[in-house]
């Protein structure tokens, strides 16, 4: 038996400790490569940060050809230092893609995957609610992003430490950057929980959570271009994401974390209820 | 009744929207009892199972597993039982003892003691990775898995699936001590023989619906009361007519006649002595005979007005 796993300890538990390590097993080297892809990317970001003078750069910003400008958002013209320049990676396709296959991935393999694989019906003859299930799920999520948040600021700390920078990077801003990504995560996360607890086959539920993602980032995109879509940018999640206006010191991006974790708890609610009740028919 | 009646059934109903499901199942098995619950594949069996598990909710009726309702309280019913799916699906990567200490975890037991005296008495290796396993060390692992917290009531579909004789032998002898102690099991299989051998009372399902329900006893009771009769009459003789009731000719050439007899062993002698018999033989149907009756009935109905 698990240390610290007995009867007592696991019904004063909110999630399923065993599921939980279960999940880690077989996570840990996704989690591990992530990580580290991540850590280097932002590390390297700011090692190419004084290659690159700022005059120079907002020249360059501006002969961008549009669809590139498009990918980093309306902010773009807004970077004025060293910060709001590093925080760049924190909107580029690889940080998002790596945040977005990690957030889908995990919360699929613990709800619809064990259907899908056949392995929930043993899980749920033993006194292990769907709810905990649900709720692991969360919690293994959580934990992930937070590895994987931790992996960022490590690489950028790493890269700040290591490169000689012709002006500071206020870290503190580059903090609230990653929270505010961290949000982001969340909701992906949210959507992937939520079309695991919906379906019955992993391939249908990974589908529709990424389908979610590039929606999202494809209006977020598309709103520079097309107005229609920009009077909808707001349904995007990525709207709520400014790392550039905040790197600038010049945004409070609470209010945007608040309605991104608003959604989030709300997709958890739903898919808790919807997972408790509906029928798991394993074939 | 919950102490005397462990798990009992009230109208337990299953429906797909129009498809059919399971349909007013009214059921009790006793403790300590080995409960057979006989169908061919896609008679509502497994669904029925889901429902007594949990993994399906009922469209209407209700059913109590040792007096607790399976939709309300769930969880405190998953604590009493044991459950071998029908098709057992483990992670492919773990060992045997792996995958046992997995679940003993979620049950926040230890159950290493009787998971190893289990695996011994099926002669089960659980260093093995699930994924190098054959089916039937796979149906072993369930097996074990299910009886290693030792529950007081097991829910077993099909459970010696994929299982060589000699293991089946070692399976009914676990189930028959296990129910000498005081257990229940609530046992599905296709197999007759198998429900013959160990079980107490069966249920037989059809098309979602109940349609017997006896013991054992009984059933072997209504197997004598039908006799098979085979005869071959003299040269040059032919059976005399009418028939007296409840006698069915089921096929006939020249000389060999095949009947069958559901009606009194006196009117049939009787008969049998006015005709010019040369051979005869009379058998009562194997139990597995009027399993199949059940599943027959439009047969024997169109016989019976023949």
């Amino acid at each position: 038996m698990l240390p610290g796993t007995s009867a007592s300890l696991q019904r004063f538990l909110p999630i399923s400790l065993p599921l939980l390590v279960r999940t880690w097993w077989d996570y840990w080297f996704t989690l591990l490569i992530s990580s580290g892809t991540l850590m280097g990317f932002h590390w390297l970001a700011v090692t190419f940060l004084p290659a690159y003078n700022l005059r120079y750069r907002l020249t360059y910003i501006r002969k961008m050809p549009p669809f590139v400008k498009a990918m980093f958002g309306p902010d773009l013209l807004a970077i004025s230092s060293m910060t709001a320049m590093n925080s760049f990676a924190y909107l580029h396709p690889v940080t998002l893609a790596i945040l977005m296959a990690v957030a889908i991935i995990i919360p699929s393999w613990m709800l619809v995957g064990q259907i899908d694989r056949g392995t929930i019906e043993l899980t749920l003859s033993t006194p292990t609610s769907r709810k905990k299930i649900v709720l692991t799920t969360i919690f293994a999520g959580l934990l992930a992003g937070a590895v994987l948040a931790g992996a960022m600021l490590l690489g950028t700390w790493i890269g700040i430490q290591r490169t000689k920078l012709p002006e500071p990077i206020v870290f503190k801003h580059i903090v609230t950057i990653v929270i505010n990504l961290y949000a982001i995560y969340i909701l992906c996360m949210s959507v992937s929980i939520f079309t695991g607890a919906i379906a019955s086959i992993r391939g249908t539920a990974v589908g529709l959570a990424m389908a979610f993602c590039v929606v999202a980032y494809l209006i977020h995109f598309l709103a520079e271009w097309w107005k229609l879509v920009e009077k909808i940018a707001f349904l995007g999640p990525l709207y709520y994401f400014r790392p550039i206006k905040i790197a600038a010191g010049t945004y409070d991006p609470t209010q945007d974390i608040l309605t991104l974790l608003g959604a989030s708890v709300v997709l958890m609610i739903i898919s808790t209820i919807w997972f408790s009740k509906r029928d798991i028919a394993v074939v | 009744m919950a102490m005397d009646h462990p798990i009992e059934f009230n109208g337990l109903t299953k429906r797909y929207g129009r498809r059919r499901g399971v349909q007013d199942i009214h059921l009790s098995v006793g403790r300590g009892s080995i409960y057979g619950f006989l169908g061919p594949n896609g008679a509502g069996k497994t669904t029925t199972i889901r429902l007594l598990m949990g993994l399906l909710r009922p469209t209407s009726g209700s059913a109590r597993i040792c007096g607790l309702d399976i939709v309300k309280q769930s969880l405190a019913i998953r604590k009493k039982i044991g459950y071998l799916p029908g098709e057992v699906h483990f992670f492919n990567h773990l060992t045997g003892y792996a995958t046992l200490k997995y679940l003993a975890d979620l049950r926040g037991l230890d159950c290493r003691s009787k998971a190893e005296q289990l695996a011994r008495a099926l002669d089960l290796d659980l260093s093995v990775k699930v994924r190098a396993h054959s089916r039937g060390m796979r149906q072993k692992l369930g097996i074990i898995q299910a009886m290693m917290h030792e529950p007081e009531v097991l829910i077993l579909d099909e459970p010696t699936n994929s299982l060589d004789p000699l293991v089946q032998q070692t399976v009914y002898n676990l189930l028959e001590k296990y129910a000498e102690q005081g257990g229940t099991i609530f046992f599905s299989s296709h197999i007759i023989s198998e429900v013959e051998r160990i079980c107490h009372r069966v249920a037989m399902i059809r098309d979602g619906r109940i349609v017997a329900d006896d013991s054992i006893e009984d059933l072997r009771a209504k197997s004598t009361q039908i006799q098979h009769v085979n005869l071959s009459l003299k040269p040059g003789g032919t059976l005399s007519t009418p028939l007296p009731e409840g006698l069915h000719i089921l096929s006939q050439t020249a000389l060999h006649h095949h009947l069958v007899n559901l009606g009194s062993a006196q009117s049939l002698l009787e008969y049998l002595h006015r005709n010019p018999v040369e051979y005869l033989t009379i058998e009562s149907p194997s139990l597995e005979e009027v399993f199949m009756q059940f599943y027959r009935t439009e047969e024997l109905n169109h016989v019976a007005r023949d």
